[in-house]
């Protein structure tokens, strides 16, 4: 008979008190958390198991048509990257809340378009035969070569639109909670910290928060551009997509997610792995300042994914080989290593949510350096879609991310439970989870330095011996999770009649504050009008005239329209604001239009729409003050989400316009 | 067509990431040992900031050097000293095939003209023992050039290295580089 875990707990000297002996979170907290972890880890499952018949069938244990093998490739991918999202993105929630009021009816719409989405996307690839990757680069979804039907292709698009519309939303609200609470952008960031004018700064997981969703929602912003753009070229077959453009959009927003949800991760780990050190995860110099470099580093990162397209601008390759590099000295030297000094000599309590948040930074840490070292360009030469790549990110997904998300599942359940897991439990999950998983990615790692491609149905002769054991790997991972959500069942269903002892009240709303618009200043209206006086220009006959020459001319002028409309909306709601104060201020009116309005803006940008107006001079001119109405409703909007971030929301619609331009034709 | 061979690994490379690995493993594992006697948490942070700043010289360090030695390392062509009288090849990738032309070529130093008939493609060139020598990108619309040395006379593999479609892992084709 082994010994119960809180036996083994309570043989542990007691320094410090486990979570579920520590403060209570609220009803709403839990319930949120609970959504977003069950949803995620849902998914994880489902897809781990697709992921496992691939890797089977490329192994020769199981027979997959190539066809199927890459739909459910597509699918693997789309819905392993929507799952991590949503488990992050409850758990940064869930230890947020505490410190800034967040939304519950404003996250639900974010879970909405995820989940939304991803239903989308499984319909594309399972029912319509889309294949092209997660990754969709242009033009593969218009070769389908007899593969997929149009529909499929629509779905697809509408679907990955909803997913980023969900993140960008979450992105909205914890950018507007956080510079709102914080004093602005600086104040969110730690900037007058940082400089040494203030004692006070916002706690880590808030500036982790501001720094995700900065980047998050500029990210949202060039998505939007080319999923739109693929929803055009889909609708009508006139639209020409530049294929470089494409795809730096495509891993612009792709990589950038993908490379966000760690950090969104980082931001929960501040709060949850105190809880077991027993010692405080403050505020620093360091922490503010990396949090700053990773700021830039994220959202510059992207363009190592193109090092191989030699048309690529050179600076493009240089700083993002800077930024790839660079990107891993704040996780090694902040954050990671600030982790271990907190466990250090500190009676760490070892459960099973524990010790798999522990085991997390390993995997982000050695899928940081299988990152760091493909990201100069030399070695990349050799590695560029080589098994190399997967390897490196299922680390860091799968043994740094999936290790956490269960780790958060499994802390919300010890709560909940009041009692850890078993012991044995608490070492069988993470030994088959380590185990099978450096297994199933070492196998790559092998597979990729001799050079094997990476998203191939079938691997050559030779190789198959790798393929056999990173499927062992695997099904040792898949008897981990098993065994874990058995256990975590088991837990919960003990804890039955228990739950509502351990919630704590609901708290107080805090005092709706007075909204600072984005326009406060006279100089600040200055600018305003006068860019708005020079986008206005974009109306006269002569520049419509001048914008019929090309299509992406035409384009350009389109965003001047809709700046145009969207700087009226902002200075004159703004002037409104400030003559009657606007209390509160994210409505869901407000959110609907500035996701919304961007987007019906690139869509109309399509030349079957607008080529048989440019016959009819009155609906000619309709069109045009169409999309002046657009940026009015965007303008107007923005301002309903304070200084920091109503700016943030209106320059990244017009920046959507504005890079639209850049690579669409027809 | 020849069997698809892949040999060699990238040796240095996997010796560099295997050791890294290790030692963040041992580092881990003391971490946790670590954490099953008491140390004053003051005392962790005396000592633990001063190895901070030198973990954090070193990682600059490390990671500036492999930065610059990248730099006069590039594959660019324009990067590169002038190809002089190298032999040119026209490649062009499509669904699921790949041309090239010419197909045979003599040892020496070659440019690889790289574009794409329909959506994108990837070049990866393996010697004839299998070792994955480089690769570019074939896009559509653009043309890639690389610079590279094939001395050793045989069969060149090429495959594609970018998902093109249900095909993509058939995608092969075979360069030969005549005896001297």
């Amino acid at each position: 008979m082994h010994a119960t875990a809180t036996e083994v707990v309570q043989q542990q000297p007691q320094t410090h008190p486990l979570p579920h002996e520590q403060g209570p979170a609220t009803v709403v907290e839990r319930r949120v958390a609970w959504l977003c972890a069950g949803t995620g880890v849902a998914l994880f499952l489902v897809m781990m198991l697709l992921g496992i018949a691939m890797r089977m069938s490329q192994a020769d244990l199981v027979g997959i048509p190539d066809a199927w093998y890459y739909r459910l490739l597509t699918l693997h991918g789309a819905g392993m990257l929507v799952g991590a999202l949503l488990v992050m993105m409850g758990a940064l929630w869930f230890v947020l809340r505490p410190v800034v009021e967040m939304s519950a009816k404003r996250l639900l719409w974010a879970y909405g378009g995820l989940v939304v989405g991803a239903v989308l996307v499984l319909v594309a690839s399972l029912v319509g035969g889309f294949a092209t990757g997660w990754t969709f680069l242009s033009p593969l979804p218009f070769h389908p070569l007899g593969g997929w039907a149009t529909w499929a292709t629509a779905t697809f698009f509408v679907g990955m639109l909803l997913v980023g519309a969900g993140f960008f939303l979450y992105c909205i609200e914890l950018f507007t909670v956080t510079t709102n609470r914080y004093g602005g952008l600086g104040g969110a960031l730690g900037i007058p910290y940082l400089l040494g004018r203030s004692e006070q700064a916002p706690p880590p997981q808030a500036i982790a928060a501001t720094v995700i969703a900065l980047d998050g929602m500029i990210a949202s912003a060039g998505g939007t551009a080319i999923v739109v753009a693929m929803l055009n070229r889909t609708i009508d077959d006139g639209v020409v997509i530049n294929a470089l453009w494409a795809k730096n959009l495509t891993y612009f927003w792709g990589h950038t997610i993908a490379n966000l949800i760690i950090y969104l991760a980082a931001g929960a780990i501040y709060v949850l792995l105190p809880r077991y050190a027993g010692r405080a995860w403050k505020t620093t110099k360091p922490l503010a300042l990396g949090w700053l470099a990773t700021l830039l580093f994220v959202a510059t990162a992207f363009s190592h994914h193109l090092y191989m397209d030699f048309a690529q601008p050179g600076w493009a390759q240089y700083v993002s080989m800077g930024a790839s590099s660079a990107a891993a000295i704040p996780v090694a030297v902040v954050t990671i290593y600030t982790g271990m000094m907190l466990i250090w000599g500190s009676l760490y309590r070892w459960t099973l949510a524990s010790t798999l948040f522990y085991l997390g930074f390993l995997g982000w840490a050695i899928g940081g350096v299988g990152a760091v070292l493909d990201s100069l360009i030399p070695v990349n030469f050799t590695l560029h879609n080589t098994l190399w790549v997967p390897a490196h990110f299922h680390t860091y997904l799968l043994l740094g991310v999936m290790m956490w998300a269960l780790a958060f599942v499994a802390h919300l359940t010890e709560r909940a439970a009041g009692r850890a897991a078993p012991r044995w439990v608490a070492i069988a999950v993470p030994a088959l989870l380590v185990v099978g998983g450096y297994l199933f990615v070492g196998a790559w790692y092998a597979a990729g330095a001799l050079g094997v491609p990476r998203r191939y149905a079938e691997h050559p002769p030779g190789t198959q011996a790798y393929d056999v054991v990173g499927s062992v790997g695997a099904l040792l991972v898949l008897a981990g999770v098993v065994l874990f959500l058995v256990t975590t069942v088991r837990l919960l269903l003990q804890a039955r009649g228990r739950r509502a002892e351990t919630l704590a009240p609901e708290r107080d709303p805090e005092p709706r504050r007075v909204l600072v618009p984005p326009v406060t200043t006279n100089a600040g209206f200055a600018v305003v009008s006068g860019l708005a006086v020079v986008c206005a220009l974009s109306l006269l006959p002569e520049a419509v005239e001048l914008a019929e020459r090309s299509a992406e001319a035409h384009h350009l002028s389109h965003a001047a329209q809709f700046a145009l409309g969207g700087l009226v909306g902002l200075g004159v709601a703004s002037r409104l604001a400030l003559v009657r104060p606007v209390y509160g201020g994210m409505t869901w009116w407000a959110l609907l239009a500035v996701v919304a309005a961007p987007v019906v803006m690139l869509l109309v940008m399509t030349p079957a729409i607008y080529d048989p107006l440019e016959g009819n001079e009155p609906l000619h001119l309709l069109f045009h003050w169409g999309i002046v109405v657009l940026g009015l409703i965007t303008g107007w909007a923005s301002v309903r989400f304070g200084r920091a971030s109503g700016v943030a929301i209106f320059v990244l619609s017009v920046a959507m316009g504005l890079a639209f331009a850049g690579g669409v034709g027809g | 067509m020849r069997e698809l061979t892949y040999s060699e690994p990238q040796i240095w490379i996997a010796i560099a990431f295997v050791i890294i690995s290790a030692l963040l493993v041992t580092a881990f594992v003391a971490i946790g040992r670590s954490s099953r006697r008491e140390v004053p948490f003051e005392q962790v942070k005396a000592i633990g900031y001063g190895v901070r700043t030198w973990w954090l010289v070193g990682l600059v360090t490390v990671l500036t050097v492999g930065v610059v030695v990248s730099l006069f390392m590039l594959p660019y062509s324009n990067a590169q000293e002038p190809v002089g009288a190298a032999q040119e090849i026209a490649v062009k990738g499509g669904q699921y095939y790949w041309t090239v032309a010419p197909n045979e070529v003599a040892p020496g130093r070659v440019r690889f003209s790289v574009t794409s008939a329909d959506v994108n493609h990837g070049l990866g060139i393996y010697s004839p023992k299998g070792h994955m020598l480089g690769s570019v990108q074939a896009m559509p619309g653009y043309e890639n050039e690389l610079d590279i040395q094939l001395d050793e006379p045989g069969e060149y593999l090429l495959s594609c290295l970018e998902m093109c479609g249900a095909g993509h892992h058939k995608m092969h084709a075979i360069l030969k580089v005549a005896e001297r």
